[in-house]
């Protein structure tokens, strides 16, 4: 009978065993609302101290901002007052305070915000003369630069700032050429245009803009002069994701309906192109008119692109590719939920998260993010598994 | 991409032979002594309620969010609750009347739970309600062993019995029925209006291990080469059917599919079933009282008188 009770205590110390959640398991999670009407188009995802923050467009054009914790479950929420619009694609840490971009939607200034906790924002400054922002980011120093357009002078405009907010520098280049209705339609989210922007790694910046009389992407120096222009095909085609890294770019661009990817491609450092002469082969998979990201992931001190995309079935997409531009692996998110991708971000745990809009009972679209662990890419790489994982 | 499936205290391969050496200990050392020993096929019906010990949704309503009250789990009896066993069964006399029953069984466990939300509709006053339904069908290949005691050393006997089981799973399954309907539109008969939206395996984020104990009561009529009887017993699982970390990983597509993790839970099934033994060899001396009471024939012979 001892035995028995022996026996039994075993499963008991069996039955004891768990596998807790730790940080940096993946997670998911969508974030509901209870008017039916209500839509999100979710813009970017930033890692924050504690966890992560997703800053959307609620209906048409209204900023709304999400936290999450490590785990990925709400830690707070906050949605513009009366008056401020169109938030801009793009999160930047300044002092280690993520910050953002509005719009007056009266004035149609650009408003700075910062969030210093969760549910907490608060304005910093306005750009002063500024009009309609398109795009946020850092530069290669850490300091933060805006993308806008300037309707007046029918311009595309490059803010550069300091750490503390303030213009720094200023470039407009030139459109040449009337399209208020194509920026508005981007603003109130009925025709989005992936605009995207990015430092050069030996000084200077990428982005893509409105500029002679098509949609552009430029390469510009850290004085703001334009070095390399490649011109897209009217406003119905041109690069619309790039990402230099150190065996040459990544490149997506569009022509009308069709979506071209190619890795590693040379970009030309000066000169006038049309993003035709970029090349890329044609991803029918990948659904027209869908915002596509690129990041450079390290995987066992290995090099790896990881190319996120919304697919033809109404699925969000991460692969994984090598440095030579080898499709690894490919993870698929949302099937039978229609999904769509909107960003990307490397945890610090070395997982990606993507944030996207996921539809709740088949229609009523809402902001998640899913969060894909290290252990997990590593195997999308294929790479063996880790002992002990 | 079940790479953390069977990270735990010790891997599942110690589990699994510190498992095994338990049940060789117990058989060769208490019961091989002992004849005639039974085999046989058992067979039943099981019914399980779910204890949620902790909510978990991909779901996550803010300020604003609808009105969501989590899972409701179906309770024990119901049929949506029932599943079937079946498998082979043994019976090792140790004394009389007490005996080991090892047992190999295919187990399949049903629960389901219904989810409801209701959303504000702008365009019209009548609220709609999001109504999921989730069934979900585990099957496991479990060896339990019980140790029983019959209560009369008679051909007829009520027995009582308790031990435990361990068992591996062979996989999952998942299915989702859902309805969106303006309230005042909903059926007055709750089941009614559903359409399957989707169903697939699920068993990423399950362990493969399980364990637990079990206990119960039974009848039984035995004779020298037959034995049958009927048996109910409540089991009781020790195992947390989910792997944490696994809960949210999405490799089956269906956290994103229809926005639904488990809970933490546990599982306690109630289980009733015949079983069927033979004596291999047709018999032989069998223990306690009724030993010479032979099955289908009369042994004495009458006396002749001169």
């Amino acid at each position: 009978m001892r035995r028995f009770l022996v026996f039994g205590i075993l499963l008991t110390l069996l039955g004891s065993c768990s596998d807790d959640f730790e940080e940096g398991d993946s997670f998911f999670h969508v974030f509901n609302d209870d008017v039916a009407q209500a839509k999100y188009m979710p813009e970017s995802v930033a890692i924050t101290g504690s966890g992560y923050m997703m800053l959307s467009a609620k209906g048409e054009w209204t900023p709304h901002m999400v936290w999450m914790d490590a785990a990925g479950n709400l830690n707070g929420s906050w949605e513009a007052p009366q008056g401020i619009i169109h938030p801009a694609s793009g999160i930047v840490s300044l002092g280690g305070v993520p910050h953002f971009v509005c719009m007056d939607q009266v004035t149609l200034q650009p408003i700075l915000f910062a969030a210093p906790s969760a549910g907490q924002v608060v304005e910093v400054s306005r750009l002063s003369g500024g009009q309609y922002p398109l795009c946020f980011g850092a530069g290669a120093d850490g300091n933060p630069f805006l993308v806008a357009y300037e309707r007046q002078s029918r311009r595309t405009m490059f803010y550069q700032m300091n750490a503390s907010g303030a213009v720094t520098g200023i470039k407009g280049f030139n459109n040449l050429q009337e399209i208020d209705d194509l920026v508005l339609a981007h603003i109130k989210r009925q025709q989005v245009y992936p605009f995207f922007a990015g430092a050069l790694p030996g000084g200077g910046y990428y982005f893509n803009g409105l500029v002679n009389y098509s949609y552009s992407f430029l390469l510009i120096d850290q004085a703001l002069n334009q070095q390399a222009l490649y011109q897209g095909t009217q406003y119905k085609g041109g690069v619309a994701a790039a990402l230099p890294l150190g065996e040459g770019w990544a490149i997506h661009r569009f022509l009308n309906n069709d979506m071209y990817f190619d890795y590693p491609v040379p970009v030309a450092p000066s000169g006038i192109f049309t993003a035709q002469n970029l090349g890329g082969g044609l991803r029918f998979q990948w659904m027209p008119g869908t915002p596509v990201r690129f990041k450079s992931h390290s995987l066992d001190g290995k090099n790896y692109l990881l190319v996120g995309y919304t697919g033809t079935d109404a699925q969000m997409h991460l692969s994984v590719v090598s440095s030579s531009g080898q499709e690894l692996g490919t993870f698929d998110l949302g099937q039978g939920a229609p999904a769509r991708l909107a960003d990307l971000a490397i945890d610090q745990d070395g997982g990606v998260v993507l944030c996207g809009s996921f539809s709740v009972a088949g229609q009523f679209v809402r902001p998640g993010l899913f969060k894909l662990d290290y252990n997990e890419l590593r195997l999308l790489a294929g790479l063996e598994e880790e002992e002990g994982s | 991409m079940d790479m953390r499936r069977e990270s735990c205290i010790f891997n599942l391969d110690m589990q699994f032979k510190i498992v095994l050496l338990g049940f060789f200990a117990v058989f060769i050392s208490d019961a091989m002594a002992q004849n005639p020993v039974r085999v046989g096929v058992y067979g039943g019906i099981n019914l399980t309620n779910v204890l949620s010990t902790e909510a978990h949704s991909v779901l996550e309503p803010t300020p604003v969010g609808p009105e969501r009250e989590g899972k409701e789990y179906i309770e024990w009896f119901n049929s949506e609750q029932m599943g079937f066993q079946a498998g082979l069964m043994g019976l090792i006399p140790i004394t009389d009347q007490i005996s080991v029953v090892p047992m190999l069984l295919y187990m399949q466990h049903h629960f389901r739970y219904d989810v409801s939300q209701r959303f504000i509709d702008t365009l019209n006053p009548d609220p709609l309600v999001y109504d999921q339904r989730f069934r979900h069908q585990l099957r496991y290949l479990q060896i339990p062993v019980m140790l029983r005691w019959d209560i009369l050393p008679n051909r007829f006997s009520p027995f009582v019995q308790a031990g435990a089981y361990a068992g591996f799973l062979i996989d999952g399954q998942k299915s989702l029925d859902e309805r969106l309907l303006p309230e005042s539109q909903l059926p007055q008969d709750n089941n009614e209006g559903f359409v399957r939206a989707q169903s697939g395996p699920g068993d990423d984020a399950l362990q493969s291990f399980d364990a637990g104990m079990l206990g119960g009561l039974g009848v039984r009529w035995r004779g020298n080469i037959l034995e049958v009887g009927l048996m109910v017993n409540l089991r009781w699982e020790l195992t947390a059917p989910v792997l944490d970390s696994r809960r949210y990983a999405n490799a089956d597509g269906w956290a994103s599919s229809a926005m639904d993790v488990y809970d933490a839970f546990s599982m306690q099934h109630l289980e009733a079933g015949l079983y069927l033994l033979v004596t291999p060899g047709g018999g032989g001396q069998a223990a306690g009282n009724w030993a010479n009471c032979s099955f289908g024939s009369n042994t004495k012979k009458r006396r002749r008188r001169n």
